[in-house]
């Protein structure tokens, strides 16, 4: 049992490893978007997203490393699936970081002004989203004493999220400009509001992962 | 040389198929929710069923092969030396009979139920089936028979207290330790192994005599010989022919979680282990259900499959009564004479 014990040690360290990683990952989309709207696309750009692709794939090397290792050990059948789950979901949110830089790269196109303070915002909500995902994950694999209250805080950002994409979308319709560069706004502007909706799937399955496990 | 094997063989086959059907009772969740391997779980029931038959066994043996003769079966009456010892021959023969048929309608019960899906519980079919020749003979021990079904009623029930005494019990100190998820789930992964092992332990005390008591009360064997008979003849099943039940069993009356299970499988053999001591051989099968049945009464009504609950009720109820028809049977056709016509 002892040597359970130091394998699920070692799981719980690659774990720990990956949730710094994603949210190293966001870090540094958060940094690069914030880069571009206030410069434009240049070298520096590409590079930041650049880094962000190098931390997402890192991310899931680290999550395929997991899903073998976790085979290995000694961790309930039902442990590993909602382990599986949860982290193929959370695994979204570094990847839509990386369509979303390359999508300003390959397609040249640049946010509209007008929805510039409403994108720092949403950048904002959805980094705190991320963030609280991550000690929620933490946790429900921890002492499961939080993951309810930071549910709930998730929820509240997760609305802020949606209330903030309603506006920019709105605001870009309102604008004078053809009609394929709206679409093409839109489709940004939904790209970086389906991270706080994925934050929130990810809560949705650590609290049924949380209650399944209360006595 | 031959005819001994035949005289020995319902029992075995009894004891094969209590081996093949009640291992599922003791490591059958942890198998069929992939816990713990099917391969560790048959090598330690069959270990551990031997342990238990042999170190605990005796008790429900002398019950069984002595409780339910009436005195007059044991009395022999007769004025010569010679007519005393061959009084005494055909009484050791007609007790040879009797165990035969007992152990033969007793096997062909469970065999015939289980082929029909019908839970059947073993302690009942050997009972039905001496109480079946007994009436034959117009010999049976009500006092030792109503013992005997007492402590059936009382399985259950048993069992549904310690998992109701343990749940809380085994909850209050999960919620004092809160342990994190990668360190609960060794160790329930251990605790369901140890309680395994524990449970075979059990069923092999509790249903050595079931499989071989009929032989000492016949005068074959020896009480320490018919635990090793039966003990062998359970783990045999276990060994060859667990898989079936032990891959579909835990989920028909109440979906199990790891630490349900645990504690189903434990109350489960700590009132089998009780009944053993106190030397009457109960049903596996009884005290299994009766444990999850007290999941379902903590968890609330609802959760019960009612459906699956009948059907378990009515099998334990036909399996005496079918087992008392193949025995009556069995004797009536042993002891028929050809009695050639007087004119």
């Amino acid at each position: 049992m002892i040597f359970a014990f130091s394998k699920n040690k070692e799981l719980l360290a690659k774990l720990n490893e990956y949730l710094n990683v994603a949210e190293a990952t966001f870090n540094v989309f958060d940094e690069a978007v914030k880069y571009l709207l206030a410069h434009n696309i240049d070298e520096h750009f590409c590079v930041l997203a650049q880094k962000t692709q190098q931390n997402e794939s890192r991310a899931d090397d680290i999550r395929r490393e997991i899903e073998t290792f976790m085979y290995e050990k000694s961790l309930l059948p039902e442990t590993r699936e909602d382990l599986l789950n949860i982290l193929e979901t959370i695994d979204k949110i570094p990847d839509h970081a990386e369509i979303i830089v390359n999508s300003f790269i390959d397609q040249r196109t640049m946010l509209q002004p007008e929805i510039k303070n409403y994108t720092i915002e949403l950048l904002g909500v959805s980094g705190e989203a991320f963030r609280q995902t991550i000690e929620a994950t933490k946790n429900c694999f921890g002492k499961r004493d939080l993951v309810k209250e930071l549910n709930m805080l998730v929820d509240k950002n997760e609305n802020i999220g949606d209330d903030l994409e309603r506006k920019m979308i709105s605001t870009i319709f309102s604008l004078d400009l053809h009609t394929g560069d709206k679409l093409l706004q839109k489709e940004l502007i939904i790209n970086f509001g389906a991270i706080c909706d994925l934050c929130k799937a990810t809560m949705d399955k650590l609290v049924i992962c949380s209650v399944k496990r209360q006595v | 040389m031959m005819w001994t094997c035949i005289q020995y063989f319902g029992g075995a086959l009894l004891g094969w198929s209590v081996g093949a059907k009640d291992s599922a009772n003791v490591f059958g969740t942890a198998v069929s929710s992939r816990m713990v391997r099917y391969r560790l779980a048959i090598v330690l029931t069959a270990l551990f069923v031997i342990i238990g038959g042999i170190t605990q066994g005796q008790a429900g043996i002398k019950t069984l092969s002595e409780g339910l003769k009436s005195k007059a079966e044991t009395t022999i009456v007769s004025s010569s030396p010679e007519e005393q010892k061959n009084a005494q021959k055909i009484s050791t023969e007609k007790a040879v009979q009797t165990a035969m048929i007992t152990s033969f309608a007793a096997a062909l019960t469970i065999t015939i139920l289980t082929i029909m899906k019908i839970p059947a519980a073993t302690a009942q079919a050997v009972i039905g089936a001496i109480i079946g020749v007994g009436i034959m003979k117009n010999n049976l021990n009500i006092t030792g028979l109503s013992k005997i079904i007492i402590c059936w009623i009382l399985t259950p029930f048993g069992a549904v207290f310690f998992t109701i005494l343990f749940y809380w019990i085994f909850r209050y100190i999960l919620k004092k330790w809160n342990p994190s998820v990668l360190v609960y789930d060794p160790v329930i992964t251990f605790l369901l192994i140890i309680c395994g092992c524990y449970g075979a332990y059990a069923l092999g005390a509790n249903n050595a005599a079931n499989v071989a008591a009929v032989f000492v009360g016949a005068g074959m064997l020896t009480v320490n010989e018919a635990a090793i008979f039966g003990s062998i003849a359970i783990a045999a099943g276990v060994l060859t022919y667990s898989k079936p039940v032990m891959l579909t069993v835990g989920q028909g009356i109440v979906k199990l979680t790891s630490f349900t299970a645990f504690i189903c499988v434990l109350s489960h053999a700590v009132t089998i282990h009780i009944f053993a001591i106190i030397g009457v051989p109960v049903s596996s099968s009884q005290a299994i259900v009766g444990a999850i049945l007290g999941v379902s009464i903590i968890k609330g009504a609802h959760t019960v499959n009612y459906k699956t609950l009948r059907h378990i009720f009515a099998g334990w109820l036909s399996t005496p009564v079918i087992a008392a028809v193949f025995a009556a049977i069995g004797y009536f056709i042993a002891n028929l004479q050809y009695i050639g016509s007087v004119y």
